[in-house]
């Protein structure tokens, strides 16, 4: 399979919020591992079982409209790799708001999101 | 609609509807703005979900205006009307604080009731004197595109 640079890829959140000008998005899935370990005659290495999953994401935009509505809603979130190309969407929680301004720059806004159930690609 | 470009940005700190005097704040480099919403886990045992849940709390928001300093001093002054830690509040009145984005309402401003938590003022011998003011949100922020001083 190809490698995918990220220019044509978008985002968007069914709660609200303004997505016309990404900059850049990133989502981060974890998982919980409970230790297993336990007193071995042979076994050197720490033992794990997997527990419950997790997932939070980025993203940072040039401003362009507010999206301030977005904070606290509880909607889908699809961000695209490519263009008309596959997607990772999830429901997910707007836990973060936040612009920013700089007389030398671009104004910018971003947003977190907490993930709440699962992912799907 | 159009990116923006943060030169022509203003902040304005006052009590809503010209009770005191509003503060126009000098010399802004520059200015953030961060909302945050509290999230409650709901994740219970279950044969088939792998993921956590969880349900929205409350809300918060806070701000930060970093400045040059004015050699009249720190505008939002320590003690006070207007001032650092200063909760006036009467009946639906509120100290506001306004960040506009451009020179002009239309352009949008984020305002809310807020107190001012920090004034923190710094010199160098190689730099213009600094002012950064910290600002803790105390109720609802909005986004418009009239001036909530001037409406």
């Amino acid at each position: 399979m190809a490698m995918a640079h990220g220019k044509s890829g978008s985002v968007a959140f069914a709660g609200g919020g303004s997505y016309a000008e990404v900059v850049s998005w990133s989502i981060d899935a974890t998982a919980d591992v409970a230790e297993t370990t336990a007193m071995d005659a042979t076994l050197t290495y720490k033992t794990y079982l997997a527990g419950w999953n997790d997932w939070t994401a980025n993203v940072e935009c040039k401003w362009s409209a507010t999206g301030l509505a977005a904070l606290g809603a509880l909607a889908a979130l699809t961000l695209t790799l490519v263009n008309a190309g596959a997607t990772i969407v999830g429901n997910g929680i707007c836990t973060g708001y936040g612009v920013s301004t700089d007389a030398q720059d671009v104004i910018t806004q971003t947003y977190t999101f907490q993930g709440t159930g699962g992912l799907n690609l | 609609m159009a990116m923006v470009h943060g030169k022509a940005g203003n902040v304005r700190w006052a009590a809503e509807l010209g009770v005191g005097a509003d503060v126009n704040i000098s010399h802004v480099l520059s200015w953030s703005m961060d909302a945050t919403a509290d999230v409650a886990e709901t994740t219970a045992m279950a044969a088939a979900p792998t993921y956590k849940t969880y349900l929205a709390g409350w809300s918060d928001w806070t701000a930060t205006v970093e400045c040059n300093a004015d050699d009249a001093g720190t505008e939002i002054d320590y003690t006070g009307s207007l001032g650092l830690g200063d909760d006036y509040s009467a009946g639906t009145t509120d100290i506001e604080l306004a960040l506009w984005f451009g020179a002009t309402e239309a352009i949008g401003i984020l305002y809310g009731p807020a107190v001012c938590t920090g004034v923190a003022t710094s010199a160098d011998v190689h730099d213009v004197l600094k002012i950064t003011y910290t600002f803790q949100g105390k109720g609802d922020p909005a986004f418009v595109t009239n001036d909530p001083f001037d409406p």
